[in-house]
Parts: structure tokens; sequence; C-alpha cells
């Protein structure tokens, strides 16, 4: 038998995560979710956090100063790449909605993500905005039910943040890539 | 997750048919490739994992049994298991397997749908809820080709036809007069839905199948949908007979939960025979997005009636199986063959099994083979199938193997959903310390993967369990199936 490193529970061999409190027993499970935590965890503070119990800390708020100006005078195109399906896009224009058509309400999102199983990666009908100001690019999440992620951070609803191209956006489950297209 | 196929011969740049010294010369190219310029830390961890078991003959072997593939099957089947070597002990040992089918070429069966909807209408469906039911249903019929059929069928303690089945596109030009009159104004009918009553699911699934049956059954793509929002009554056991009578007439089965108050498991197990989906609704307003979703798979099929059989040798006792993708469900582990549903849309079926071997006390040498039998697009019965060698040797140790990272993630959210899982039926059985406990390390765990919804919502339960020693039913079906959307999306 082996024993749980964290819960002292007993497992056959051949085990691979503790089905009593979720620690890995087998080195290679450790291995992985030791990689995946430090991959998030230069970024997180989430993840890095979570082992502490500590409430999580929402990624730094948008100011101005912060953000670089970018040499664009007019709103350049974003190209979005949806990476689980292989799609590409490119929008154009200062301001853009992410989320699904709402038949009931006759709202139609600039980025409709019904056609890329929005409902089954927890996208929700209204959940973030992309617009343009004068540094460039902002995201802000809408009070989503399921957040949104900005290079592995989640946001705070409601705040505006730089939108770096390129960058990894997770909606919900949807992971998209942001790139300018021209 | 990672669902592709790991050809390791791919990794490291070589010939399936590669002699030793071609093998050495790949990986000694990309030794010196690390030198001078920086390779991502995944890339280098799997040329050396490709390196390593090519260039050890035994290992080799044995991945090569493993990619041979079944040749003339419209599916291809991918098999990774946690170990290629059985320590030998006097305990059993835990194996998984994950298997990934997928499509070879991208041929849909275009079938129309012959689709039957049963509703309750029982008085908790009252306002909001039925509201939304019918104008969902409205909307989808404008989604519907003229081709497909449609039914629905109401119920509360009876049930009665709402719609009978048609074709949507002649319909209201049917030659019975009361098919006719009914689908002259589908709006109408289904602003009559009362509800009042209890709910008892087998009136509804009998009337329901009585419309999806139809003479021309193979021309069609027959499915019921239930949506309740109800426990059903003292008639379980008659639901279940007659989920088992529908598939074995090609009737799939998707259940819908409206709200906390049903039975996730009744209708897990009512999905089962047919290797159909259960799914959660948490508001009303979500009702349209699901129906369509779910219509959306169906006019997708790539292959229908998938089965696993029961091939694998007696020291091999199956522990559970489990879909992951594209959505997971739990399968029903004692049924011989296991139903695995249709594969629809384009993602692939991806299934992960948990077997107990038996205590090896000498060294000997197994086949597990896997085979999925299923009805191809041209309705030809076919077999995708792959067959594992593994040792049982004394040079194995308890924890030397090193399982692809695919399989150790589709593990790990496995473990999640029982925990959860097994949270809930401490909670129920007044093992109220334990669940508490449980659903503690759960919020870490939840925390790990980054869902902070689902671990604020397990943080709730636990203080919910110490305080007033129950779990609130909207809490549980969130962290179900909360957690089972989590296998879902790729991260990595």
């Amino acid at each position: 038998m082996i024993v749980c490193l964290e819960c002292r529970s007993q497992h056959y061999p051949g085990t691979l995560f503790c089905d009593m409190c979720g620690a890995a027993v087998h080195p290679s499970a450790r291995a992985y979710l030791e990689a995946s935590q430090a991959a998030a965890g230069h970024k997180s503070p989430i993840r890095a956090g979570s082992k502490r119990h500590t409430e999580p800390q929402p990624a730094p708020p948008y100011t101005p100063d912060q953000t670089i100006a970018t040499p664009f005078a007019q709103p350049p195109a974003l190209r979005v790449r949806v990476v689980q399906h292989e799609a590409e896009l490119v929008l154009r224009g200062t301001q853009f909605n992410i989320g699904r058509t709402d038949p009931f309400s006759d709202f139609v999102p600039e980025f409709d993500v019904t056609r890329f199983d929005g409902q089954a990666h927890g996208v929700s009908r209204q959940h973030a905005t992309i617009r343009w100001r004068e540094e460039g690019y902002v995201l802000c999440d809408n009070h989503s039910s399921n957040g949104t992620w900005l290079n592995g951070e989640l946001l705070e609803p409601g705040r505006e943040y730089p939108l770096s191209a390129p960058g990894n956006v997770r909606f919900g489950g949807l992971l998209v890539q942001f790139t300018i297209a021209d | 997750m990672d669902q592709q196929p790991a050809d390791i011969y791919a990794i490291l740049g070589v010939k399936h048919d590669a002699g030793p010294d071609e093998i050495e010369a790949a990986f000694a190219a990309w030794s010196e490739r690390a030198l001078v310029e920086s390779i991502d830390d995944k890339v280098w961890e799997r040329v050396r994992y490709a390196y390593e078991v090519l260039s050890n003959p035994p290992r080799r072997e044995i991945y090569d049994s493993l990619i041979i593939e079944t040749t003339g099957s419209s599916l291809e089947l991918d098999l990774a298991l946690s170990t290629e070597g059985v320590p030998l002990l006097d305990t059993p040992y835990i194996l998984y397997a994950l298997l990934t089918l997928r499509p070879r070429h991208a041929v849909e069966e275009r079938r129309p749908l012959n689709i039957g909807l049963v509703i309750d209408r029982s008085t908790s469906m009252r306002g909001e809820r039925l509201e939304k039911v019918a104008a969902a249903v409205e909307l989808l019929l404008d989604k519907l080709g003229p081709e497909d059929r449609l039914s629905l069928v109401s119920f509360s303690d009876r049930a009665e036809v709402v719609l009978p089945a048609a074709a949507i596109g002649t319909a209201a030009h049917s030659p019975d007069p009361a098919t006719a009159a009914a689908w002259r104004n589908p709006h109408r009918q289904l602003e009559s839905i009362v509800a009042s009553g209890g709910t008892e699911i087998y009136q509804g699934l009998r009337a329901g199948l009585a419309q999806v049956a139809t003479p021309s059954a193979k021309a069609y793509t027959n499915h019921l949908i239930l949506l309740t929002d109800g426990h059903t009554y003292g008639d379980a056991g008659d639901c279940l007979n007659l989920a088992t009578q529908a598939a074995a007439h090609g009737i799939g089965i998707t259940a819908f939960g409206l709200g906390a108050d049903w039975n996730d498991a009744f209708l897990d197990a009512l999905v089962a025979p047919s290797g159909g989906q259960s799914h959660y609704i948490e508001r009303p307003d979500d009702i349209f997005s699901h129906l369509d979703d779910r219509l959306q798979g169906l006019g997708a099929i790539h292959a229908r009636n998938l089965t696993l059989s029961r091939s694998w040798p007696g020291q091999f006792t199956l522990r559970g199986a489990f879909k992951l993708a594209p959505l997971f469900q739990p399968l029903t582990a004692d049924l011989a063959p296991i139903p695995l549903g249709d594969l629809e849309g384009r993602s692939p079926m991806a299934v992960l099994l948990e077997f107990l071997v038996a205590p090896q006390p000498i060294a000997a040498r197994f086949r597990l083979p896997f085979e999925v039998q299923f009805t191809a697009t041209n309705g030809a019965a076919q077999v995708a199938g792959r067959s594992a060698r593994l040792i049982a040797d004394s040079s194995c140790g308890s924890d030397d193997n090193r399982p692809p990272q695919a399989l150790i993630e589709a593990v790990r959210w496995l473990n999640l959903y029982r925990m959860q899982e097994k949270a809930w039926e401490e909670a129920q059985s007044g093992r109220l310390d334990t669940a508490a406990a449980r659903m503690r390390k759960l919020t870490t765990r939840y925390m790990e993967t980054g869902d902070l919804r689902l671990a604020r919502q397990a943080q709730l339960e636990a203080q919910q369990l110490a305080h007033s020693g129950t779990m609130s039913p909207e809490g549980r079906k969130m962290l179900k199936y909360g957690t089972r959307s989590l296998t879902g999306p790729d991260e990595t």
C-alpha cells in the first residue's frame, strides 16, 4: 500500500491522486500538479495563494500611467484565434462585446461565441467587453458567471485592464488569443 | 485536455522503422538544439520521454503494440495506459486506461431528426419555467428542417400529447385531422399547457416514446429529450426499464434537470442505457441554449451506438468508467457491453477506465484488448480496436511508471468529481465532520484549478455542513455539474 503524504490515508499502488484529500500520491502526478502550479504561479496570485487559504487577490486594476503608449493612432484590427476550435476571425472597431446571442433580449455581441460552444465553455451572454482607449485596447469583465482571465490572471468584474497583444484570454472555459492584425 | 495522440516517433522525428542508430542520432540532434536555443520544457520533456521509450527495446515493443491500428474502421481508437508494467505485489494494483475515439474522415451523417420532447408540467413548473420552455420550443421550430420530426408531450401525474409527431414541413397539412389542427397553431398548443399536479416521469416517458416510435426509425436520428424539475414518485424502476427498451430500439435519451430539486442519480441512470447525457439547467433563461446545443449535437453524428466490449482478462476488474469528452458523463461499469452513446460533433470522445489488477505474485505477460463496436455512417457495423500488452515483473516498481500527461490530467478531474460525490454521500448518511473536512479539502483543490466559483461554493458548503449539518441542494447541483464541466475545456 502507498500512503498519502497529506492525509495519511492508504491507497493501492498505481493510484495517482488521493481520493480522500485530492493530493497527488504518485510522483508523476505530483510533478504534474507542481508544473501546473508553477506555470500559473509566477503570473497568477490566485493559484500561488490557494494553498494558504488566502482570499484570492484580483489582478491590479488598470490605471493610465501603467500603460505604454502604442504607436497606433487609429484602432488596429484585432485578430482573434479561438484555440479550442482552431478558428480565426478579425474584429474592427472601437468596442466589441464578447458573449452569446440572447434571443430573448435581442442582444447580439460583436464577437458571438455561440458557434464555438460558448454555452458549454461557460461563456455568459454578456461576458466581457473590449474597448479602444487612447493607449490601446482594454478588456473589462461584465460580471460574468465564470469569470475572465487575462494571461492567467482573474479579472475583477467591471474594471478595465490593458489588453496587451498578443494576449491570452480565457472567457469562462473558452481560450482565445488576441493579436494585432495589421 | 490534451487529447492528441502522442506518436512518440513523430515527437522525436524518426520513422516507425528507425533503427537504434537513427534514434540515437535524432536524440543527439535534439540535445544539441537544446544547447543553442531554448526549448519549451514541455516539448523537451516529451522528447526525452520518446527517447527513453524508443531506446529501450522491451518498452519500444510494448509501445509498438499500442499503435497497431485496426484497419478499415472509420473510427480511430487511441489508447494510453498509466503503466506498461505491473509490480509483483501481494496487493491489488490500480491501472488507468484513457481511450480516445475520433472519426478518421470528416464524414457526417445527415439524417433527419426525430425528436420527442417530454416536458414536466407539475405545479413547480408554473410561471417562468413553463413560459421559458414554451418560448424555447417555438424558437426551436424555426431551427428544425422541414424533414425533421418533432413531438411534444407534457406530463404531471398523467401525460398529454401537445404536439403529435409530424415532419415540420408538412405537419399542418397532415392527413390526420388532430395532428393538422395542433400544428396549424403550435403557439396556442404550447400556451395551453397548464402547470398542476405531481411528477410521474414514467407517464411522460411512455407517451413520449409512443410518439418517437416510427416504422421508418432507421431513416432518422431518434431521440427523446426529458425536461423535469422534480423527483419522480414510485415509478423510477419502470422508467429505467423503459429507457432500456428505448435504447434497444435505437432511441437515445437526454435528460435535463431544471433548478435544484431533482434526482441527479436517477437522471444519470435513465440516460445510461443509451449512453446519453444528463445536464443541469441552473436558470429558466438557459433552457433555450441547452436545447439548441442538444439539437446541434444530434444533427452532426459521425458514428452511432458506440459500445465498449468487456474483453479484458479476468485479472482485470473494472472499478469505474467515465466519459470525459466531449461532455462528462459517468458510465455504467457493470453493463455488458458498456454503452457510450453516439459520436457527435467535431470533438473526439474520451473515455477513462479504472481497473483493479489482481495481485501478481509471479512474472506474467498480459494482452489487454479494447474494442468499441459502432454503427458507421453507411449503416455498417464496425469495430475499432486497440490491444495493449502489459508485463508483471520484479523489475517494475510500484511508482516508477510514467503515465502520459493527458491521462494524469483526466484522472485528476475524475478524482475531483469523486470527492464531491463522496462528500455528498457522507452528508446524506450523517457523517458530517468527514463531509465538512472533505469539502474544505475540495475548496483548496478547486482553487488550484483556478475555478473560484466552485471554490467559493465548496467553502460555503463546508461552513453550512459544520453549522447546520446540511448541504444546499443548489450547491450540490452546482458543484456536481460544475466539476463535470471542468473536464471539458482545454486550459493547457
